[in-house]
């Protein structure tokens, strides 16, 4: 198995799409409810896996463009089959998931073994008949949307409108029509006429979840740009622009690093986003411009070690976030297979470990501690003793229950609420 | 803290290779312009490791990028408000970087510290003035260090052998009226440095570092030294004027000692320099 690399629930959450570093898609499906089996209702099975992307060269430019999967997203469902998009660095596609169940038989020109028949041997026509036969998944690629990019695709994000979508590299935003391939608008342009002068990348990017004019970017510096797409046709200029201040006393060489956004996400209310940075996520009210609302510390302790991180290449990782349904929660990953759950009402957090180890089915997850000085108590882990290269990069919480998904490197993790 | 919670012995130069970050994040001792300098010379080490892949990470280069100029911003700062020679004698909290606990110790610092301790210069990369200037200048806090500086560098050996043996034997008595010329190196190297740091510039926009740009963005700055891969010694002095004679002797010995590759590789970047140099000049 390959590292997970994107992992995304659809609308209705009966379906869970991973994509990897390999190019390859996987699509789990949760079982109906059952009687008979009371047990697997609410398991996900696989329920098709295709081959998205595959390694590409450009020749041009003598570089290799990699098949990973960087994003995955669910257009809503408007009829039988299953639609998504997947980006690598620099090709989306539109792909169809459908079902198919039945398989015509008697056809008049060809055999039941496909060969075809001598047309003038046929002497009576025949109506096929529909028969059914095991299910079959079949994925089709609808759509390739290619050569828009020349930096490499870190978002897409599909718009209310069900129509169109973005897409982002680092330093330009692409908006599309589903339907036509060959052109693309380019909507944001931060690439300075002279590249001496780069000093912000574009590292995040969504539309509002309802306002179909609305969407933001993040940037390496930390800000968030609001942008409203009739104000013109390029959005260079933002409507609303997110920035904390910076704390004095927390400067340090490495402040500007931590603070590059890896991460933006609307709530489904469409009123907040929140923000991950490398140590913290930050939830905004987008009528309030100039702090957040609410600031959750992912794993502070970490601050202390911010220079080792750098020298690893750690403090690069680039952390997702993601609300629960209601938006009471968030949910964001961490180091040593940990990650963390908060809760905004309560301000309650908690710290859950994906590994094989401490999850049987069906048992319930033990909170976990770190230990950041002094004593250590019994089942806390000290932070020299954290596994920096188990880390959990990707998670997705099911949109209406209480169900989430948790990419451990190559593995996936669902767990669920406890049902009595 | 790179391991998975299992005890390991810790042999002496993993001692040393762990401690350079981590003795940065856990101990109080090192100076703040040492911390500084580990910080530059990680970036410094990092951009040129970027340089060699083909698509190196625009975002991480420009983050990077943005450090290196914050630091170099604040050096500059420094030298002009400093008197030469004197220690700038400063303590975090007067940068308000209250924040940083400690110390590490680069392995890649360059040697050569202080006129205390005279087989420091042996090892002094005359190549790198940033570094010398500042540490010249820098105050007593700095003797403690250099002794484990020293220790680390046995490490360094391996790497850039101690070619400098020649200029040394020259530069030692000349130190109190290097400083000054050092510093002014430090400037005019500051200014190049920022001036090109700016020119991540690229004819192609998809590859943001190109082979030619880095060249030239560090032609005043001799990083070479990190250059691990290589295993070359500093290649390409920058060139005060006033030192522009004594560079024939840097430059070959440090050839000259090392294995036949090296020397292949110093000739073919010498050349491709010049190569550059020309196209620059326009002649």
């Amino acid at each position: 198995a390959d590292i997970i690399s994107t992992v995304e629930f659809n609308y209705s959450g009966d379906l869970l799409a991973t994509g990897d570093k390999g190019g390859r898609v996987v699509i789990f499906q949760r079982e109906q409810e059952n009687k008979s089996r009371p047990h697997s209702r609410g398991e996900y099975n696989v329920y098709s896996t295709f081959q998205s992307h595959e390694p590409e060269f450009d020749y041009l430019k003598s570089l290799e463009i990699e098949e990973k999967i960087n994003k995955i997203r669910w257009l809503p469902q408007q009829n039988a089959a299953h639609f998504l998009l997947s980006t690598n660095d620099k090709t989306i596609k539109l792909w169809k998931i459908s079902e198919r169940d039945k398989r015509a038989e008697g056809y008049n020109l060809k055999d039941e073994d496909g060969r075809l028949r001598d047309p003038f041997r046929i002497t009576a026509l025949r109506v096929p008949i529909l028969k059914p036969m095991d299910l079959m998944v079949e994925a089709s690629p609808r759509r390739i949307f290619a050569n828009a990019h020349t930096y490499h695709i870190n978002s897409i994000s599909v718009n209310s409108d069900h129509e169109t979508y973005l897409s982002a590299d680092d330093l330009r935003i692409n908006l599309w029509h589903l339907e036509i391939t060959d052109r693309s608008f380019n909507i944001v342009d931060i690439k300075p006429a002279n590249m001496e002068e780069l000093t912000e990348v574009i590292t995040a990017a969504e539309f509002h979840p309802h306002h179909c004019n609305v969407f933001v970017y993040s940037s390496s510096k930390g800000t968030i740009r609001l942008c409203d797409m009739r104000s013109s046709a390029l959005c260079d200029r933002h409507s609303k622009f997110f920035e904390e201040p910076e704390d004095p006393s927390s400067r340090s060489f490495f402040s500007e690093i931590i603070s590059s956004i890896s991460d933006v996400k609307f709530s489904h209310s469409g009123r907040y986003m929140m923000t991950r940075d490398y140590l913290s996520v930050k939830v905004w009210d987008l009528n309030m411009e100039n702090r957040p609302v609410e600031t959750y510390q992912v794993h502070e302790y970490l601050r202390s070690k911010l220079c080792s991180l750098y020298e690893n290449d750690c403090i690069f990782d680039k952390f997702e976030c993601c609300w629960n349904g209601s938006d009471s929660a968030i949910m964001t990953g961490s180091y040593n297979n940990f990650f963390r759950m908060f809760e905004r009402n309560t301000r309650r957090d908690m710290t859950l470990e994906a590994s094989r180890e401490s999850s049987k089915p069906r048992a319930l997850l033990k909170p976990r501690k770190v230990c950041t000085g002094g004593k250590r108590k019994k089942d806390e882990i000290s932070v020299d003793s954290l596994d920096f290269n188990k880390k959990i990069l990707h998670t997705a919480w099911h949109p209406m229950e209480n169900i989430i998904a948790v990419a451990a490197t190559n593995n996936l993790y669902i767990f669920q609420d406890k049902i009595n | 803290m790179l391991g998975r919670g299992l005890k390991r012995k810790l042999s002496d130069y993993e001692e040393n290779m762990a401690g350079l970050s981590s003795a940065f994040d856990s101990s109080r001792s090192l100076s703040y312009p040492l911390k500084r300098q580990l910080v530059l010379n990680m970036c410094l080490t990092k951009l040129q490791t970027y340089k060699m892949l083909v698509e190196p990470n625009l975002h991480r280069s420009v983050l990077i990028a943005n450090t290196v100029r914050q630091i170099q911003e604040e050096m500059r700062q420094e030298s002009n408000q400093q008197p030469i020679n004197v220690c700038p004698g400063i303590t975090p909290s007067s940068h308000g970087y209250a924040g940083m606990e400690s110390s590490g110790i680069s392995l890649q610092l360059p040697s050569g510290i202080s006129q205390q301790e005279s087989n420091c210069c042996d090892l002094r990369s005359v190549e790198d003035p940033i570094e010398n200037s500042l540490l010249i200048v820098s105050d007593d806090d700095m003797s403690s260090a250099i002794s484990s500086i020293l220790k680390d560098l046995d490490f360094v050996e391996d790497i850039s052998p101690p070619t400098c043996l020649v200029p040394t034997g020259d530069d030692q008595p000349k130190f109190p009226e290097n400083t000054s010329l050092k510093l002014e190196d430090d400037r005019q190297d500051l200014k190049g440095a920022e001036c090109v740091f700016g020119s991540f510039e690229i004819s192609n926009s998809t590859s943001y570092l190109k082979d030619l740009a880095i060249d030239d963005i560090f032609e005043d700055i001799d990083t070479s030294m990190y250059d691990s891969d290589f295993c070359c010694p500093p290649l390409m002095p920058p060139r005060p004027p006033s030192l522009a004679a004594e560079e024939p002797l840097k430059t070959f010995p440090s050839c000259n000692s090392s294995s036949a590759n090296n020397i292949q590789i110093c000739r073919t970047d010498l050349s491709e320099l010049d190569h550059i140099m020309e196209i620059l000049v326009g002649s």
